[in-house]
């Protein structure tokens, strides 16, 4: 790790953090696709911050109680 | 006016700065000028009574309007405030860094900013793209995503996406909260997942937009390019020598106006900033050079 806290090279950043990437991609596409068909969604900031919150934080959340053993 | 690259701006500036930056107010700085005029701009209905300026470009950028949001004297003015509130001057810098780019920025197009207002309200433009605020959101957004603006947000993209260091989690963590009281004071209520999200919302907002514009534009509305200087000139653009005095100005900044010097000026610049320096140096060393005559000696008699 570098002393900014930023791993050494790319590769090692997505191997630590693919899925956390993956979901983030998955958000963004979504995000571009219902933006897209109603421009009205792109032009607020609170509601990009809340969707992606809803996106990365809740519903990681609800499915692992969901889907918790 | 800019779009995407108000959102991108921060993390390029927190890559270079580090710990030297506070993250919060540095993206508070980069949103102030528009957060506080651009509403009025478009116009909003409140309890069906519509609020919208006459002359949009006017209060935007202009004096009599809030066009003072956008000079570099206003975002001094705000930080001394923030320090006189807080005693931190971490806060206080990285807030007129983040509207000082902003300002900045929004030279980029046919109206400019009054920068160095209230000493003079004369507006400093690139004029590289139209401004067209007062056609209405869709309109302009369609104008600028067909002009030398989305190139321009674009550079931000890529700039952004080149510093992906500031967007680990382990930066955050080692930098940006160690730097910003605020992620101390966050931390308190919120887990460092909802902190780090936060953190990475105006890049996702960023990226996201600027894809989804470009892809209603040209997909689903079919508006066209046109990435001529001071472009699309499709659509009815507002000059800054509309609004404020001096129609023929001499001042470094209209006569970058002129697509030449401007992209000369781009190019030098991105020279400087990458460390090519030397090269362009070395080149005008090696430029012949006008000799000079020698002086003549007076004879004396």
């Amino acid at each position: 790790m570098r002393g900014d806290g930023s791993p050494p090279t790319l590769r090692d950043a997505l191997a630590a953090g693919w899925r956390e990437l993956a979901l983030y991609l998955a958000a963004g596409v979504v995000y571009v696709a219902i933006g897209v068909a109603f421009p009205e969604f792109l032009f607020s900031w609170v509601v990009a911050a809340g969707y992606l919150l809803l996106w990365v934080v809740v519903l990681p959340l609800l499915l692992r109680r969901v889907f918790r053993p | 006016m800019s779009w995407a690259a108000h959102d991108l701006e921060p993390y390029v500036i927190q890559k270079h700065m580090g710990r030297k930056v506070a993250f919060v107010p540095l993206l508070i700085g980069s949103y102030a000028p528009d957060m506080l005029s651009k509403w009025f701009v478009y116009g909003v209905t409140l309890a069906g009574l519509e609020l919208k300026a006459d002359t949009p470009a006017q209060f935007h950028r202009g004096w009599p309007g809030a066009g003072f949001t956008h000079s570099l004297t206003f975002g001094v003015l705000i930080g001394l405030i923030l320090y006189a509130i807080w005693r931190n001057k971490v806060v206080a810098y990285s807030f007129v860094i983040g509207q000082w780019a902003h300002a900045l920025t929004d030279m980029g197009d046919t109206v400019g900013s009054m920068l160095f207002f209230p000493f003079t309200d004369h507006l400093f433009a690139f004029g590289a793209w139209a401004y067209a605020g007062q056609t209405g959101r869709y309109t302009d957004a369609g104008a600028y995503f067909s002009g030398l603006g989305f190139v321009w947000d674009g550079v931000f993209v890529v700039w952004g996406i080149l510093s992906w260091r500031v967007l680990t989690r382990g930066y955050f963590r080692e930098t940006v909260a160690v730097a910003d009281p605020f992620w101390n004071w966050a931390g308190r209520y919120l887990s460092e997942t909802t902190l780090v999200a936060l953190y990475r919302a105006s890049f996702f907002y960023g990226v996201a937009r600027w894809t989804a514009w470009l892809i209603w534009a040209h997909v689903v509305r079919s508006f066209a390019f046109d990435l001529r200087w001071g472009g699309p000139r499709w659509v009815p653009r507002v000059y800054a020598d509309e609004l404020n005095a001096a129609a023929v100005c001499k001042c470094p900044g209209c006569c970058s106006m002129r697509p030449r010097l401007g992209f000369y000026g781009i190019v030098a610049v991105g020279a400087v900033a990458k460390g090519r320096a030397g090269s362009v140096r070395a080149l005008l060393a090696e430029a012949p050079r006008r000799r000079r005559r020698p002086k003549r000696r007076l004879k004396r008699r």
